[in-house]
């Protein structure tokens, strides 16, 4: 028999989505003394995504010219973890108390300057780190790169991936992190970097596809995508988009 | 954050239609972090508020008072207590619910009849539902609506009797109560679907 509550969370949760609660729409309904923000927080995810994956005013003298795509598929960083430690950044959506958001991260789709579709990716550790596992951190910081199943056994309490707005709502696939790579910085040890790595981050282009999404138009000067098919490619992006942050001049064990 | 960074951040924001000359202050990068948090319950439980509203108010209102709750979360997101998320959410839906049905009344727009719950069948029917989502539907929308609330609460793992009696507004007793009544009917009610509803269960 089906359990009773299961019925009734089926039977609610089958109702089709409405445009009114897309997070534009919800955004829209902020009161007019805060209002300012609501095109603000996606141009600003945005524009973190642009300067961090370093492709800036200067694109075109960039030696670190990356391949053009039909799509445009950008890694971004939360605004958030971008600016704050993200090791101390609580997160109310994780159940199991006392846990904390080691990183969080989004990719996504661009649909128009102002809407950034994006799935939503969390790790989170299940204890607070000690200073014995930092020091493992950093060594292994220079030389590997991690499997997130090998180090889910370590450290993290899990990786939670969630799709956000694919067109008004609608499902689309995650893109959970094939690898990733934390850092420490040698002048502040409390703060982590964690840099995800995706060798499936095709799939994501994929998505967009699927969602009709087109390729960004904003008059912008050439700005190519990015998609990852190289990891170290992909880790030399993430060199120069850490270098692009003076708090990150202690992160000197990048050097790939 | 350093001067530099602020500008990079500036004129790239700029190029795609903020103010120029806007100084970018950690007061606004702190407003940004507080919408990023609201966010992050958005995706994580805006299926939970849905349902938790369509309990509430006529079906055809639910997804217009889920939008206004996290509206207001965005405006009050500093209020969020930490790992809360949901409780608040929750308990902020019925504060909105409530007041909607206030308004509702005053206009003298009668919420108990089926006019929502119809909606939802038109809705259903066109996306090619089952007959069982509209029949446990009808149900739920037989119960008085305060055992229709606690059931729904119910329905949520991650809360305990003690939250969702904070979330109704009444003591753990009167919730246990509630849903004790409230499952009973639901079950008589649903009984014809599956005879096993009929009798005793341990869910």
């Amino acid at each position: 028999m089906t359990e009773l509550k299961t019925l009734i969370r089926e039977s609610y949760d089958a109702r089709p989505a409405t445009d009114t609660l897309s997070w534009a729409s919800i955004q829209s309904r902020r009161p007019a003394k805060s209002r300012g923000l609501r095109w603000r927080l996606p141009a600003l995810f945005a524009a973190l995504a642009l300067v961090g994956g370093g492709l800036s005013l200067s694109a075109s003298s960039d030696p670190y010219r990356l391949p053009p795509t039909d799509f445009d598929v950008e890694v971004g960083f939360d605004s958030a973890s971008e600016r704050t430690d993200a090791y101390t950044l609580p997160d109310s959506g994780v159940a199991t108390p006392g846990v904390k958001v080691l990183y969080n991260y989004q990719i996504g789709c661009r649909l128009t300057p102002s809407t950034f579709a994006a799935s939503y990716v969390t790790l989170s550790l299940s204890r607070p780190l000690r200073p014995a596992d930092k020091n493992v951190l950093i060594r292994k910081c220079q030389s590997e790169t991690y499997s997130t199943e090998d180090y889910a056994a370590v450290f993290l309490a899990g990786a939670r991936t969630t799709v956000g707005e694919l067109r008004g709502g609608a499902a689309g696939s995650t893109t959970p992190p094939d690898a990733f790579r934390l850092c420490i910085a040698q002048t502040d040890p409390s703060v982590i970097w964690v840099f995800p790595g995706f060798r499936g981050i095709t799939n994501m282009s994929q998505v967009c596809q699927r969602a009709a999404m087109h390729p960004l138009k904003i008059g912008a000067p050439s700005r190519p995508a990015f998609v990852i098919a190289d990891l170290r490619e992909y880790q030399a992006w993430l060199k120069r988009a850490v270098t692009w942050r003076p708090e990150s001049a202690g992160f000197t064990r990048l050097d790939y | 954050m350093t001067v530099a960074w602020r500008e990079t951040l500036l004129l790239s924001v700029g190029e795609r239609g903020v103010q120029r000359g806007r100084v970018v202050t950690d007061e606004l990068l702190s407003e940004i972090s507080a919408d990023a948090v609201v966010y992050r319950l958005y995706l994580a439980h805006l299926i939970e508020v849905r349902r938790y509203v369509a309990s509430l108010v006529p079906i055809s209102d639910v997804d217009d008072i889920v939008a206004d709750v996290f509206a207001l979360a965005l405006t009050k997101s500093h209020k969020i207590p930490e790992g809360l998320g949901l409780a608040w959410l929750l308990k902020s839906a019925r504060y909105i619910s409530n007041n909607h049905l206030r308004r509702q009344r005053h206009r003298e727009i009668s919420l108990n009849d089926d006019a929502g719950y119809l909606q939802f069948e038109q809705a259903t029917d066109q996306h090619g539902e089952s007959e069982l989502a509209s029949a446990v539907m009808s149900a739920m929308n037989q119960l008085p609506p305060k055992e229709r609330e606690a059931v729904m609460l119910y329905t949520f793992d991650q809360l305990d009797v003690r939250t969702c009696a904070k979330i109704a507004g009444c003591t753990p007793q009167a919730y246990a109560t509630r849903l004790h009544r409230g499952k009973a009917k639901l079950r008589q009610l649903l009984a014809h679907l599956d005879p096993s509803f009929g009798g005793e269960t341990n869910d």
